[in-house]
């Protein structure tokens, strides 16, 4: 990353520390090359394959929460007009 | 664009395209961050693959193809100065927090922060290869790049997050944070930043 990460620390507070907090997951997906169409419920985390960063599942987490989402009404109204030709 | 009178012969079409949305809306998510503009950015898309449904070949892949699209408009509407990669901070503390049953609270808040504050080309190559479950030749294929350097951009991308995350250096969400807003300033040189503040 250009310039490095930046020296900003995470703001002391009740909060856990990301490295503890990340610590708390227990994840064991292979994440960075896994089956697409293999998602899951994404409600259980398993410990993470060997060589996998701990953040890996929780980038899965962020991309498939928003696959999960309804969609909102603007894109559903597009969908039907597309639909209807 | 009158999509209202184009028909579509092509079932298989309008039903693969609908399939990708989900897809889309979460690629879009991932590089604008807000997600009214993300969502207005798959919007656009969805008008583009309908209008060039000709041009895709069935049986290809429709989500590489429809990725290829947003991802084409996400770079447009970036030199027009529209998206920056900015980051929600009330929408990701609303939404994103772990599923009940976890011993404690999974701050994927501060991810998605992270993930927000790397450079544009490294940020969509995670993406796509580490959630989105492309491979690195489909990646290159999207982003229209060599193998070897989607390679690279995912592992610069890895290093940088474990970086940020394992050592709690996590840029600030406000542009006080020089490290932070010079890290998303220098990827869009282009950009003009006055009607920032």
């Amino acid at each position: 990353m250009r310039g490095g990460p930046t020296q900003a620390t995470v703001a002391k507070s009740s909060r856990p520390q990301c490295k503890d907090t990340l610590r708390i997951m227990d994840m064991s997906i292979s994440m960075m090359r896994s089956d697409p169409h293999d998602r899951g419920s994404g409600k259980t985390l398993v410990s993470l394959a060997h060589g996998k960063p701990e953040w890996a599942a929780g980038l899965r987490q962020i991309y498939d929460g928003v696959v999960r989402e309804p969609l909102p009404e603007s894109v559903r109204a597009l969908l039907a007009r597309l639909d209807k030709g | 664009m009158r999509l209202i009178d184009q028909t579509s012969d092509r079932p298989d079409f309008k039903r693969d395209l609908i399939a990708v949305v989900p897809h889309l809306r979460a690629f879009a998510r991932g590089m604008c961050g807000k997600p009214d503009l993300a969502d207005d950015l798959v919007q656009e898309t969805l008008l583009k693959a309908w209008a060039a449904q000709d041009r895709f070949e069935p049986g290809t892949n429709m989500r590489a193809w429809t990725f290829i699209i947003l991802r084409n408009a996400y770079l447009t509407e970036m030199r027009r100065n529209r998206f920056r990669g900015d980051y929600d901070q009330d929408f990701a503390e609303r939404t994103l927090v772990a599923p009940a049953g976890q011993e404690g609270p999974v701050h994927l808040a501060d991810l998605h922060r992270a993930l927000l504050s790397l450079p544009a080309e490294r940020r969509e190559a995670l993406l796509l290869v580490g959630a989105g479950g492309f491979s690195y030749e489909e990646a290159a294929e999207i982003c229209g790049c060599a193998v070897g350097t989607i390679k690279s951009r995912v592992g610069r991308a890895r290093a940088s997050l474990t970086a940020m995350l394992e050592d709690g250096k996590l840029p600030g969400n406000r542009v006080a944070d020089a490290g932070a807003y010079g890290s998303i300033m220098q990827e869009l040189d282009e950009v003009s930043h006055r009607t920032r503040k």
